[in-house]
């Protein structure tokens, strides 16, 4: 069984919000809600500082501390490692928002499903078609689910996530320096699992002991 | 969560050109039941970033579509006030009656002076498609020169002096490092691969390849945004004070370190003309071509004599020439040189000697001058070092010294089109296999490299200032500008009466998609110019220019709406495939029904041709220039197509037997030789490096201010030979009393404007 994982290079990327605004059309997101965000700082003393660029997503921790805080077993670990909600569990007590400590889950409430990418001209075709393309429960936490659907459809199809588009993390696909891959952690021989070794990739904060699947290296 | 599939009739990719910046990435976008939802890159398309990665903005470039602001039907002004802020109270009246009202007046003015009307586009292409149809357009209204009245002015919008030298140069609108072999880059004020610049998503894919590989990358830039950000070092700067440093490392270069491209000055640069103590080419008197002095031969002979050896062409020495002392024009730029020192440097731009100095050593350090490379069983100079700027350091009144100055670095070291160098980018279209429609630049007077395609006045051959000056951009005077600047400033009224320009008082404006009153440094005043005028302007939103001054406003389809088919034909010299990349063509194809009324702008073109009676010569025009020769697919006169039926005729000239197959995906790419991308050795040209023809073109200026009384100050210094150093007004004007300054500068989310939206400040 493969352990899906991604290694972002804080080398390559430029800061240029692509994962951000193709996650967001992928999950026909409302206005502020993110998977994807790039987070920007600075580092070093003028004039010797320069950027620090880090994109974050929802890590699918091994030990991931949504899935203890969860009282009902919404939140999950799929076999292949994916972090996801079930939403017909899901209780909206946002436990998992307050455990997890990365910050990467939204509480999916009436306010947020009415929020308008043009605030009161009404919702567009793109967000009425989204609806329907891809329901969001109100009530429920929503998160980044490495765009299982894309990995189930792609697998079925014979593709492979990580090399084939269509079975790939849309994040991955849109970023245009390559700072993304995406793939297999189990299989020793995969490109994110030799970039891991080559380039000693970092889990984000690793004293929490949540044993993240997505790293970074520069 | 899953997709519900029960109510979907139709889900389907379709492959096209992004329209939401000039550089143009290829992208395909998702259509369900109609109605566009996702936008991707092509991976198949060298033509964007890796795997086909785009920008968060050109994959937002949906909302261009969903907007709810988007303008449905033409709007007509009612309220005869204008101004910024001042409702225009717009009516919504039908298109039939605003395209007679438009043609009626034009036909009207016509029969006065065509050249009281203006035709204007800005390089934006969210509502635009073909860029330069624009100029054969006013010709086929009898307007011959419509001058450089577009892209808002040639200030900061866009890179004057940037393109000139890129032009002069490399036969090419811009530059770009050879990101796949290069070790060192210097960046100045410019954000190539980061983001920014032409072909923004491809460069950004070539530098990170780069960057792993573990290229040098250094940034002098006021400003540690993601350019410095990212880079190996960052060197802040005082901005504008580029040349000051770039002046420094080329003495370091030439005078202190003594390592130099030796022969390629000799072969690829006019440093060998021989120049007289006025600093002017000494030229022979049949041809009038500049000389050089053979070694070898101990002779003078004609630049361009067949019987001199590359490494003949002498670079120093004192010579007599019909009784006239003279010297190759290189001793000229050693002498010269020697003046700027780091400390000096150092003391105009706040940058360290030391860093400074570190940075000229790496240059020498990693140019590797006389080592050579094979590629595709061809052997080259290998230079992996590159100097490249844009934008940030050409935007100021000394911007053609601080590119020519950031030119030099790379000229002595001879990294100019070759493996690792600085990169004109794109100088050539070749045809595609099979088609037609190729354009290659050609050698010029002197041996100066003529572009295929400039978008307005060509770089070369330069010509003299001259007066009256007939167009609203005075370009006849300032002959050197890419884009004029004159009709947004204040003084423009006293400029084009001294120049003679005032019987052509624009009284029309007919614009696509332009925003040129905020896209210049004084808004009121770019206002008070264009108030007076009646003003039509095509865009699918109404924008503050709109607003202001607009009488009627047309709307146009989005790039998600309309079959730009000559996209990338039309715009290949700024977004074509750079470097060592596959050659390339792109359709824009539409993927979804146009927004209301909205129609494209070209339909619009073609309509109102028709009804001012000059859809004939704009017939002839299109047919010139896509040079179709085949009878059958020219365009005839009394036909009245429209722009896609107009297109079936072309893309059968451009692509051949192929044309269904490339409208089907949308695109095609093949390999592109070698000799395409390291052209430099394989053409006979000379840089302009020495830019003797600002010596004559100060003398005429000169005499023109005198003549006409002319009285504005002009700096006429930086009409010489060399870069030098001037400081940049900005600074001029420059208020003891305060210690902050601020400029403005633009990231990637941004598109399209000039104005100072964000301010950085730097404390002196």
């Amino acid at each position: 069984m493969p352990r899906w994982g991604m290694v972002i290079d804080v080398k390559r990327c430029i800061a240029c919000w692509g994962c951000t605004i193709a996650c967001k059309e992928e999950h026909f997101l409302p206005p502020r809600v993110f998977f994807n965000r790039v987070l920007i700082g600075e580092t070093g003393k003028f004039p010797s500082s320069s950027k620090l660029i880090y994109p974050v997503l929802c890590n699918h921790c091994t030990d991931a501390a949504c899935v203890e805080a969860c009282p009902t077993g919404a939140t999950y670990i799929r076999e292949d490692g994916i972090v996801v909600v079930d939403d017909d569990k899901c209780v909206g007590c946002r436990a998992c928002l307050v455990s997890c400590p990365y910050q990467q889950r939204t509480y999916y409430d009436k306010e947020v499903k009415d929020r308008e990418y043009f605030p009161g001209q009404g919702k567009t075709e793109l967000e009425l078609i989204g609806e329907k393309l891809y329901p969001l429960k109100v009530g429920t936490v929503i998160k980044c689910n490495f765009c299982a659907e894309r990995i189930d459809d792609g697998l079925k199809k014979g593709l492979t996530p990580g090399k084939d588009e269509d079975a790939t993390p849309a994040c991955v696909n849109a970023c245009p320096v390559g700072a993304r891959v995406f793939g297999d952690l189990n299989d020793a021989d995969s490109d994110i699992s030799r970039l891991i070794m080559e380039k000693k990739g970092k889990q984000l904060r690793p004293e929490f002991g949540t044993e993240p699947a997505v790293y970074y290296i520069d | 969560m899953t997709y519900k599939t029960d109510e979907i009739w139709e889900d389907k990719w379709v492959n096209t050109t992004c329209g939401v910046c000039y550089c143009g990435c290829a992208c395909r976008v998702r259509v369900v039941n109609g109605v566009p939802v996702k936008v991707e890159g092509i991976d198949e398309s060298t033509m964007g970033g890796t795997r086909g990665g785009l920008c968060g903005k050109g994959i937002a470039g949906l909302m261009y579509y969903f907007d709810p602001n988007r303008i449905k039907k033409p709007l007509r002004r009612t309220n005869p006030e204008k101004g910024f802020g001042v409702d225009p109270k717009w009516k919504e009246i039908e298109w039939d009656e605003a395209l007679e009202e438009i043609s009626t007046r034009m036909k009207k003015i016509m029969e006065d002076n065509p050249n009281k009307i203006l035709f204007t586009n800005q390089t934006m292409r969210a509502s635009d498609g073909p860029h330069n149809h624009l100029y054969f357009y006013a010709k086929a209204f009898g307007i011959p020169n419509n001058g450089n009245f577009i892209i808002g002015g040639g200030s900061l919008h866009c890179g004057n002096a940037a393109h000139m030298l890129g032009g002069l140069i490399h036969g090419a609108w811009s530059i770009a490092p050879d990101w796949r072999y290069t070790k060192y880059v210097l960046k100045w004020g410019s954000s190539k691969g980061t983001g920014s610049g032409h072909s923004a998503m491809i460069n950004a894919r070539l530098r990170a390849d780069g960057v792993r590989r573990g290229i040098k990358e250094i940034v002098f830039d006021p400003m540690g945004n993601f350019a410095g950000g990212k880079a190996t070092q960052w060197v802040p700067l005082l901005p504008g004070t580029d040349t000051a440093v770039g002046l420094a490392i080329a003495n370091y270069i030439l005078n202190t370190r003594g390592e130099i491209d030796e022969l390629y000055l000799r072969a690829k640069t006019n440093f060998v003309y021989l120049i007289r103590e006025d600093g002017t080419f000494i030229r022979d008197e049949k041809t009038d071509k500049p000389l050089v002095f053979d070694e070898k031969a101990k002779k003078i002979k004609v630049f361009d004599d067949d019987s001199i050896a590359y490494e003949d062409f002498s670079l120093e020495g004192d010579y007599e020439y019909n009784g006239e002392k003279c010297r190759p024009c290189f001793m000229a730029l050693k002498e010269h040189l020697k003046q700027f020192t780091p400390e000096w440097a150092s003391n105009i731009s706040t940058v360290p000697v030391a860093t400074l100095l570190e940075v000229a050593k790496g240059w020498v350090d990693n140019a590797q001058i006389g080592s050579t490379i094979t590629i595709e069983g061809q052997t080259f100079p290998f230079r992996p070092v590159s100097s490249v700027t844009f934008r940030g350091a050409q935007g100021h009144s000394n911007g053609i010294h601080q590119v020519a100055a950031i030119d030099l670095i790379s000229q002595l070291v001879g990294a100019e089109d070759v493996p690792g160098g600085t990169m004109g980018w794109p100088s050539i279209r070749r045809k595609y296999p099979g088609g037609q429609y190729e354009r290659l630049p050609k050698v010029g007077k002197d041996g100066v490299i003529v572009p295929s395609v400039f978008y307005s006045h060509d770089p070369w051959p330069v010509h003299p200032p001259t007066y009256p000056c007939t167009n609203s951009g005075c370009v006849e005077f300032w002959s050197h500008s890419t884009l004029s600047h004159i009709p947004y400033v204040k003084e423009k009224d006293y400029i084009q009466d001294k120049f003679g320009v005032e019987k052509v008082k624009p009284e029309m404006i007919f614009g696509i998609a332009v925003n040129f009153l905020i896209s210049n440094s004084d808004w009121d005043v770019a206002l008070e110019n264009f108030k007076d005028c009646f003003v039509v302007l095509s865009d699918i939103w109404v924008n503050e220019t709109d607003q202001a001054i607009g009488d009627i406003i047309l709307p146009d389809t989005s790039y998600l709406e309309k079959d730009t088919w000559s996209s990338e034909i039309d715009s290949f010299f700024f977004n074509g495939s750079p470097s060592y990349e596959d050659w390339y063509v792109h359709l824009q194809k539409p993927v979804a029904k146009p927004v209301g009324e909205s129609r494209d702008f070209m339909n619009v073109y073609l309509d109102v041709a028709n009804r001012v009676g000059v859809l004939d010569k704009y017939h002839e025009l299109l047919n010139d220039y896509y040079s179709i020769t085949d009878e059958k697919l020219q365009l005839k006169p009394g036909e009245v197509l429209n722009w896609k039926e107009i297109g079936e005729r072309i893309l059968t000239w451009v692509y051949g037997d192929d044309k269904e197959k490339i409208q089907e995906q949308g695109f095609a790419t093949w390999h592109k030789p070698i000799e395409d991308v390291y052209w430099r050795w394989n053409m006979p040209t000379r840089c302009p490096v020495y830019m003797e023809f600002l010596i004559h073109d100060r003398r005429a200026a000169e005499k023109i201010m005198k003549d006409t009384g002319f009285e504005l100050e002009m700096d006429m210094d930086q009409y010489g030979p060399l870069p030098n150093w001037f400081w940049p007004t900005s600074h001029k004007e420059l208020d003891d009393e305060y210690d902050l300054l601020a400029f403005s500068y633009r990231d990637i989310l941004h598109t399209n404007n000039s104005k100072p939206l964000y301010v950085y400040y730097y404390i002196k």
